[in-house]
């Protein structure tokens, strides 16, 4: 099992959106994965059509088992229309609601997440967290169980500010993790969203992402107006139009996030 | 497709999709043909498995009988029964036992615990079986106590990362996993009581130690948690398979461990491997659960079963390995052809054995003197405890002589 966590101390970057996809991506092509919502606001829950409950809440905090957390979506919500029937792989969300803002006052100790998605280490493929983005207690003890982070960012000067912030915060980690014999938090990628190829300051923009973190930054996510009607509409872009281009971008995405995970080291 | 076709679209399939996935745990979802398959079930074993965290009382926890490695050295446990309102007075003499055999006279575990001092590092961890102790055969007694010493500091130091696993009887808590873990609490106890501060400042209260809580002693279980923590040596590897072929065979078949003359006469109930045969397609789970490759190997532990009691014993405490074990054997065997011919009269055996006794309890009642008198309680535990010991020691030698 892999540990993934959608990160930037700034809302409106993109995680949720990386988050849905990349993890109906990796389970249309075979895995068992989950999503946790960790957001009080949601979106995460809501993106694939799931009602905001605190599935979050009772499973770090009141311990309840995860057949009473954990939601299946509905192949039909996330895999591409014709192919939904013979999806090996399987998505579930940990839903959130608001009450997942009261979780870091209610947990004993940073490795509580660690502790419970341990349990599910040979059941499942692939953990997804997306985050909210003030942090607080709950996200040092995602930290903890996190193998690899992805950190979206938007191509304008001001959205690099919390992507430091959020680089500075892994690295506090890492002395502590060393402490528990826990691998370093990996790096898996700088991804630039809502890209516009046509401004110079986005151009600008990534060209000092690239060399701030080098291989590090993704091929950049196109903005498209397609993307809000992908909300609004509860589904994926691999779901409601399979055949565009932005589902390719999406597939690119899943494909730059697999070639990291499976690299030598 | 435009915009707004799209948009009607989704409504109407949003219609075709009233099931709410929402009200469904993955069990029910699977039989509305989500597709969940094995999964539903996996998450549902992994739940089973999982128990909350509980703070239970150490004075409240029992050892578990059968619990394949023996954390304290056997002379020690013959003193003093493995009971929660023993452990003191274990470590107390244990501490004077290690003065004793070092001859460091002012040795003590305070500075360890409060990291002052570390122990003598890779002797305290090379409890590897293929390292045996051969290289400091004297100082058994120490590398034993150091370990769970270096446990205790490092659990003061960084806190329990795992907590140990408990079922819960009528008065009292069993061990599952994690006996080391809650002797190392009763050292920080004794030495550091409740409200213990730690060194980033919080504080921490050691008669509690945090568990988990399960339903039934599963020796499979116990065997995984054995092999991720530590390596055993090769006696508790040969419990270890006992205790799983135990469990394949059903335990109705064997003799409880109370009712059995010493734990090895427990174990030794399936040192027959053509009566306890591993059963059809088990040998792979034990095989994995034993951390062997071979067959050949579960045949060689499976040998030591067999051991006379003393090599038993002192491969145990000594951590010899299951190779060395072998040779011992066969030496002993030969050796003991030879003498079995050549007893003129068992007697000097037996003389000679209370003089050596009688010699050590001079020797240590010599050392217990040369303590100072402000442990006069302590040595007083201490004799009486050494009488009591004396005594059976003659009880044995009465029986034998008879
Ligand atoms: N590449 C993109 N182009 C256009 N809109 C986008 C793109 N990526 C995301 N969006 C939209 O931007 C909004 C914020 O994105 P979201 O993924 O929720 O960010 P976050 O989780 O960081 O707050 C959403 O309405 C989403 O649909
Ligand atoms: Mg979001």
């Amino acid at each position: 099992m892999k540990i993934i966590t959608l990160l930037n101390e700034k809302g409106g970057v993109g995680k949720t959106t990386l988050a849905t996809h990349l993890s109906a991506g990796l389970a249309i092509r075979g895995k068992r994965v989950i999503l946790v919502d960790a957001d009080p606001q949601g979106h995460a829950t809501i993106a694939f059509g799931l009602s905001k409950e605190p599935g979050f809440y009772d499973l770090i905090v009141r311990n309840a088992p995860f057949q009473k957390v954990l939601r299946p979506v509905p192949a039909e919500r996330f895999n591409v229309p014709d192919e939904a029937h013979n999806t090996n792989g399987q998505l579930l969300v940990v839903p959130s609601n608001i009450e997942t803002r009261s979780i870091a006052g209610n947990i004993s100790d940073a490795f509580t997440v660690l502790k419970r998605f341990n349990q599910l280490r040979n059941a499942i493929d692939f953990v997804f967290f997306d985050t909210s983005p003030t942090p607080s207690l709950l996200h040092s003890s995602i930290y903890m169980a996190t193998d690899g982070i992805i950190y979206p960012t938007k191509c304008e000067a001001w959205s690099f500010d919390g992507l430091r912030e959020s680089l500075t915060h892994k690295d506090q980690f890492s002395p502590i993790r060393q402490q528990y014999n826990l691998n370093d938090i990996k790096v898996l990628g700088v991804v630039p969203t809502m890209y516009r190829g046509r401004t110079l300051e986005h151009q600008d923009n990534l060209r000092r992402l690239q060399d701030t973190f080098g291989s590090l930054v993704w091929k950049p996510l196109p903005v498209r107006t397609i993307w809000t009607e992908v909300a609004s509409a509860r589904r994926t872009v691999f779901s409601l139009a399979p055949g565009s281009g932005t589902a390719e971008d999406a597939w690119h995405l899943v494909d730059q996030l697999e070639d990291r995970i499976y690299e030598q080291p | 497709m435009s915009s707004r076709e799209r948009r009607r679209k989704i409504q109407t399939e949003d219609n075709l999709l009233s099931a709410n996935p929402n009200t469904l745990d993955p069990k029910t979802a699977d039989a509305i043909g989500f597709g969940l398959g094995d999964l539903a079930l996996e998450i549902a074993a992994a739940d089973n498995d999982f128990q909350a965290i509980e703070a239970v009382s150490i004075q409240e926890i029992h050892p578990n009988s059968i619990q394949p490695r023996y954390s304290i050295p056997h002379d020690l446990t013959d003193i003093f029964a493995l009971h929660p309102g023993n452990i003191v007075d274990i470590f107390e003499r244990w501490i004077i036992e290690v003065q004793l055999e070092t001859g460091q006279k002012d040795f003590d575990i305070l500075p360890y615990l409060q990291g002052q001092a570390t122990s003598r590092g890779a002797r305290a961890e090379s409890d590897a079986p293929d390292q045996s102790a051969a290289d400091q055969p004297l100082f058994g007694k120490e590398t034993a106590l150091m370990k769970i010493v270096d446990l205790a500091a490092s659990i003061r130091r960084d806190g329990l990362s795992n907590p140990i696993s408990l079922v819960r009887h009528a008065d009292h808590y069993e061990i599952e996993t994690g006996e080391r873990r809650w002797l190392a609490y009763h050292i920080l106890y004794w030495k550091f009581g409740d409200g213990d501060r730690r060194s980033d400042g919080s504080v921490v209260n050691w008669s509690r130690i945090p568990a988990r809580v399960v339903n039934q002693v599963d020796v499979w279980r116990q065997a995984s948690e054995n092999n991720a923590r530590d390596n055993l040596n090769a006696i508790s590897r040969a419990r270890q398979l006992s205790l799983l072929l135990m469990d394949l065979h059903g335990w109705d078949n064997f003799v409880k461990i109370d009712a059995c003359e010493n734990e090895q006469a427990f174990y030794a109930q399936v040192a027959d491997g053509a009566a306890w045969r591993i059963p059809r397609g088990q040998g792979e789970r034990l095989l994995n659960a034993m951390g062997l490759s071979d067959a050949g190997q579960l045949r060689q532990y499976r040998a030591l079963l067999r051991l006379p009691a003393d090599l038993w014993r002192r491969g145990d405490d000594e951590n010899l390995t299951e190779g060395e074990l072998r040779k011992m054997k066969a030496a002993l065997d030969n050796v003991t052809r030879v003498t079995i011919q050549k007893s003129k009269s068992k007697k000097d055996a037996v003389a000679r054995l209370a003089a050596d006794a009688t010699q050590w309890r001079n020797k240590l009642r010599k050392e217990i003197n040369s303590l100072d008198n402000n442990n006069k309680p302590k040595i007083r535990r201490l004799i009486e405890a050494e009488i009591r010991q004396l005594m059976r020691l003659i009880a044995d030698i009465d029986e034998s002589h008879t």
